[in-house]
């Protein structure tokens, strides 16, 4: 009987949003919003673990203090190539930061810190100046992501032998990275001085990078300005360098133009001697007046960057200060979305609201992550397809939400690395996470609630037990005896049915879970 | 229930401990932004009738906004900018430059000069005289005159570093802090007036009209220093203050904010009269408003305004670190942020106190009635007796060693008295020979004529008010043409009373002694006033119209339609 009303709500739910103003929501609309100017897409859910930013960063600092031969390596997870070659000159060298498929870095921010980590010790860079070449890395590799071309026509053939088309870069789906990730950061040529000034940010922040962050909705103008800076910073350095190097030249011009005067009759070693210190002294001459040219050249590209940032400035201050509340796109009309699948006959999944009397309807937004089908959920008007609100999380399991005491029930997570699977309840307005459960969940655990009790496959001492949640999701009783994780959940009456390990089929006290 | 009280209590602690933010009345708003290419370096300067506002930027632009947020203008500096902006008494401004050199700039927006002396970044903006002159410190610790031209008329080397901006006082006397705890006091003329000892590098002096000199110590000490250079008290704070601060004083009450957010009222006498504190630290100087309200500005972009009989109340919010703020006399506050954007903040009761506002240039003859002050020089007193001489062969002599005295370099402190003689000369047998028979006989037009060249050399902005105001007098055409040319050598006519006197010679002479050469003089000096300052004026416009439509020699009509074309 239960069966055919979910059967029938489904029925009517999928009548209800077949109607006339058809809509499609953009991916990209429902990671509006977002604060990067380059949208990555992060693991958001539980996690059995979180690790400080000191130790994830203190990753990137071992792989600095413990290269090798040009290499190094954080436990097979983590590894960087240093590739450089002095012979080969106007390409790139670079070091390769490759994640490996054990990595558990799942959030942008974490990667970030590893790779800031490594630049800030293995280049002396501050920890400010670290950080913001860390993004620039990621966006540079994000924009460059699988295009070999590109890495062919600018990097030399030392850093070119590591890399793999189908991995070079970085992908913006944190699914992808493990196994499958070749970060690549440029040098510069003075990078064997360990110094400020060895990352090549003209690079990192070239027009296809800083296009990228201009498509964000603050065109990126943060991250833009602190790169300027930077950038201004290493030109005025480079500029002292160049003065010196002026002033010690000319002293020894000098110099030989005294001695060429003065020994006139010079013997032939000698002769040869001033010959050759003439040739040096001119090829230092061409390095140097290079050198004076690529700071002009650099100093106009700066100049050029900031005359866009303030002009994209003063756009944003005059949208800011003119525009009225944004109004909805019209979304051309197209085929109707598939309804959310129906549900399968082992999974007591509920849906008792999934229209909201305001006009609004809950959906679950899938994305695979290495086999899994995880969601986010989302809040659109179904007459315009907006997108009122998305969740944070994005690893909501098994496809399914249910309401539950004015929120929403879901089990999100992963089992991979410090994440894990709870169970959650979200805000039904902000769809924010309001409470979460401390225990593991098995993944694939059905999820069962009544009023205001939920039931669901726990983890006690490393095994699987049927546990029983208040409306705090905090456990109030779990089965004496193990249970088949995979087991479906029935309620009936006073009992709740179950499988345990052996296969037989328990009924146990809804009240303390026991016989 | 206890559930429920419980949250009751964590929602008051919260809303007692939250931030400020939670807490700001929020009556000051955001008048306008404009948004450039860099981080705004240095103090925003005002113009003094409150409407245009100038600042400058990292993307080494110099720009001109109204005080309405209309942008105006913006001028490339070329290199690297210091915390360096002040603009002059002619409304020309100074924009200082990172390696160490000063760019003046007119109000329209064009360059008029650089003078580069490459020593670094300079401690403060340079400070400007009433006469025009610039007066600025190095990082090495060399203190600089220039006139208003860009030329050096002096340069002397201090003990030690600069240790913040130089401060002009009254007679335009210069103070500048030193980093060994030395406060220098120098005449205009570069000499050293006295020097007073004190505990701890100095901040920025303060000096009121009457001459006394405030200052604050890195010891947290502020000090008051009598114009004879006598301490006069000096308070212990007990706090420590940022670099930038100093204090601020208005109605005979200094304000000083420290670094914890302390911030101390005091009055000229040394008497604390009350203080209070902000919950924050405080990295610039107190503002004052222009109706007397305090604000204090946080680091993290928390505006207070403070009173002595009230909690400080937060009043704005920003999410940028504030540069320099100052208040205007509109009542807008201006400020830059390390964000790259400029901000008018409009403090919602302070009312415009820009009516009337206007810098006069002194004028006159008797600017140089300082008799007490060079009577005693023995120079000046020979060239005076000279100078007085019924002899024309003595002035002229008078004139040749003033010539030569001005060929050798900058005079030092010869230069009041130079310009002194050179004005009694200017004046001798000025009076038409008609009026007088006696005059007829003591005109030496060539001797006036000589004078009037040699104030345009060294002169400055009293120099070329005197020689305008001369014009009215003069009768002779070559020595008419000379002060003429020296007044186009002075360039600077802030209040356009030279270009206006061009326009009534050109009416009122008529043309049997406004001659050729003296109508193409009247070209050249208002071509060079107007590149000065960037605008034609009314005047001027229909000085050279007049000329073109006169019955001048054709190259002269020609020159006059080319200048006025031009601009």
């Amino acid at each position: 009987m239960r069966r055919i009303k979910h059967l029938i709500l489904i029925f009517i739910t999928s009548l209800l949003l077949h109607n006339s103003y058809a809509l499609e929501v953009a991916r990209e609309e429902l990671m509006k919003g977002a604060e990067e100017p380059v949208v990555f897409e992060n693991y958001e859910g539980p996690h059995h673990r979180i690790d400080t930013r000191e130790a994830i960063f203190g990753i990137g600092r071992y792989l600095a203090e413990n290269i090798e031969e040009n290499t190094t390596s954080y436990y097979g997870k983590y590894s960087i190539i240093h590739a450089v070659d002095p012979s080969e000159n106007d390409l790139f060298d670079a070091d390769i930061f490759i994640i490996e498929a054990g990595a558990e870095v799942n959030h942008i921010r974490n990667l970030r810190f590893i790779i800031s980590g490594f630049l800030s010790t293995f280049y002396n860079y501050s920890e400010e100046d670290a950080n913001l070449l860390a993004r620039f890395v990621t966006y540079y590799n994000a924009v460059f992501r699988k295009k070999m071309d590109y890495f062919r026509e600018n990097y030399k053939q030392i850093v070119l032998q590591f890399l793999s088309p189908e991995k070079v870069g970085l992908s913006t789906f944190y699914g992808d990275w493990p196994g499958n990730t070749m970060i690549v950061i440029p040098l510069t040529e003075i990078a064997e001085e360990k110094d400020f000034g060895s990352i090549d940010s003209d690079e990192l922040s070239k027009e296809e990078v800083i296009e990228e962050l201009r498509e964000s909705e603050d065109k990126g103008t943060e991250d833009r300005k602190k790169m300027v800076e930077l950038k201004e910073r290493e030109v005025e350095r480079a500029e002292e360098k160049i003065a010196k190097e002026e002033e010690e030249l000319k002293v020894l011009e000098e110099q030989l133009s005294e001695k060429e005067e003065t020994d006139e009759k010079a013997s032939a070693d000698e002769a040869e001697d001033l010959a050759m210190l003439k040739e040096d002294l001119e090829k230092r001459r061409e390095e140097l007046e290079k050198k004076k040219k690529d700071t002009a050249r650099r100093e106009e590209r700066i100049r050029e960057e900031r005359e866009l940032i303030a002009e994209d400035t003063r756009r944003l201050i005059e949208q800011e200060e003119t525009a009225p509340e944004r109004v909805a796109e019209e979304e051309p009309e197209k085929t109707q979305p598939e309804t959310e699948k129906e549900a399968e006959p082992d999974l007591a999944v509920k849906h008792d609201a999934v229209l909201e009397p305001e006009k609004t309807l809950y959906f679950l937004s899938l994305n695979e992550v290495q086999g899994e089908q995880l969601g986010r959920l989302v809040l659109i008007n179904p007459e315009t397809g907006d997108v009122l609100t998305t969740s944070a999380v994005n690893t909501i399991r098994e496809r399914s939400f249910s309401f539950f005491n004015n929120f929403i029930l879901v089990l999100a997570g992963r089992e991979e690395g410090t994440a894990a699977v709870r169970l959650l309840l979200l805000d039904p307005k902000s769809l924010e996470t309001a409470r979460e459960a401390k225990e593991n969940i098995f993944k694939n655990s059905a999820v069962v609630h009544t009023q205001d009790t939920i039931f669901a496959v726990v983890e006690v001492s490393g095994k699987w037990h049927l546990g029983k949640f208040n409306s705090e999701l905090k456990v109030t009783a779990t089965s004496p005896r193990e249970i088949n994780p995979y087991t479906i959940i029935v309620i009936e009456e006073q009992r709740v049915f179950v499988q345990d390990i052996e296969g037989n089929i328990i009924g146990l006290k809804v009240s303390d879970l026991e016989f | 229930m206890l559930c429920r009280k419980i949250r009751y209590s964590v929602v008051t602690i919260f809303i007692l401990f939250a931030s400020p933010m939670l807490l700001a009345s929020q009556e000051v708003g955001i008048a306008w932004r404009y948004a450039t290419g860099g981080a705004i370096r240095g103090e925003p300067m005002i113009s003094a009738d409150g409407k245009m506002v100038y600042f400058i930027s990292e993307d080494r632009y110099l720009y001109a906004v109204t005080s309405g947020g209309i942008h105006r203008w913006r001028y490339y500096l070329g290199d690297r900018v210091a915390d360096s902006l002040s603009v002059g008494v002619d409304g020309t401004l100074y924009a200082g430059l990172k390696k160490g050199g000063i760019v003046a700039v007119n109000p329209a927006g064009k360059e008029i000069w650089r003078f580069l002396y490459g020593d670094g970044d300079p401690p403060g903006p340079p400070v400007t005289g009433t006469d025009g002159s610039i007066y600025f410190a190095t990082k090495g610790g060399e203190i600089y005159k220039l006139s208003h031209t860009g030329r050096i008329k002096w340069k002397i080397e201090t003990s030690s570093e600069v240790s913040a901006p130089v401060t002009l006082g009254k007679d335009n006397r210069l103070y500048i802090p030193l980093f060994d705890g030395k406060l220098l006091t120098l005449t205009p003329w570069g000499e050293v007036l006295w020097s007073i000892k004190l505990n701890g590098s100095l901040g920025r002096p303060v000096v009121d009209p009457d001459g006394y000199i405030f200052i604050l110590s890195s010891k947290g000490i502020i000090y008051a220093i009598g114009s004879n250079g006598e301490l006069l008290w000096n308070y212990e704070t007990g706090m420590d203050f940022s670099e930038k601060t100093y204090p601020v004083l208005k109605d005979n009450k200094l304000y000083l904010c420290s670094k914890t957010g302390k911030i101390f009222v005091i009055d000229k006498s040394g008497r604390l009269l009350w203080k209070q504190s902000i919950p924050e630290s405080v990295e610039t100087p107190c503002i004052l408003g222009v109706r007397g309200g305090l604000f204090v500005f946080s680091p993290r972009g928390n505006l207070y305004r403070v009173s002595y009989d009230e909690e400080p109340v937060l009043v704005f919010s920003m999410y940028f670190s504030p540069v320099f703020p100052v208040i205007a006399c509109n009542g807008y506050l201006f400020t830059g942020g390390a964000d790259w954007i400029f901000y008018a903040l409009d403090l919602g009761n302070e009312e415009d106190n820009c009516k009337g506002n206007k810098i006069t240039i002194t004028s006159g003859w008797n600017i140089f009635n300082t008799d007490n002050f060079f009577e005693a020089e023995m120079e000046y007193k020979y060239l005076k007796l000279l100078v007085e001489s019924d002899s024309i062969d003595s002035k002229k002599r008078a004139i040749r060693e003033l010539e030569e005295r001005i060929n050798k370099g900058y005079p030092g402190k010869a230069e009041p008295y130079i310009l002194n003689l050179l004005t009694l000369l200017l004046r001798q047998g000025v009076f038409s020979p008609i009026e007088s028979r006696n005059r007829w006989e003591k005109n030496y037009p060539e001797i006036r004529l000589k004078a009037a060249l040699l104030m345009g050399e060294i002169g400055n902005l009293y120099t070329q008010s005197l020689l305008v105001d001369f014009l009215r007098y003069e009768y002779d055409s070559r020595v008419l043409a000379a002060v003429i040319e020296a007044i186009g050598n002075l360039r600077s006519d802030p209040e356009g009373l030279a270009r206006k006197r061009f326009l009534e010679l050109l009416e009122t002479k008529g043309r049997r002694i406004i001659d050729n050469s003296i109508a193409k003089e009247i070209i050249v000096a208002i071509d060079k006033i107007i590149e000065y300052h960037g605008e034609l004026g009314d005047e001027a416009a229909r000085a050279l119209l007049y000329i073109f439509r006169e019955d001048y020699n054709r190259d002269v009509r020609q020159k006059a339609l080319s200048v006025l074309r031009g601009f």
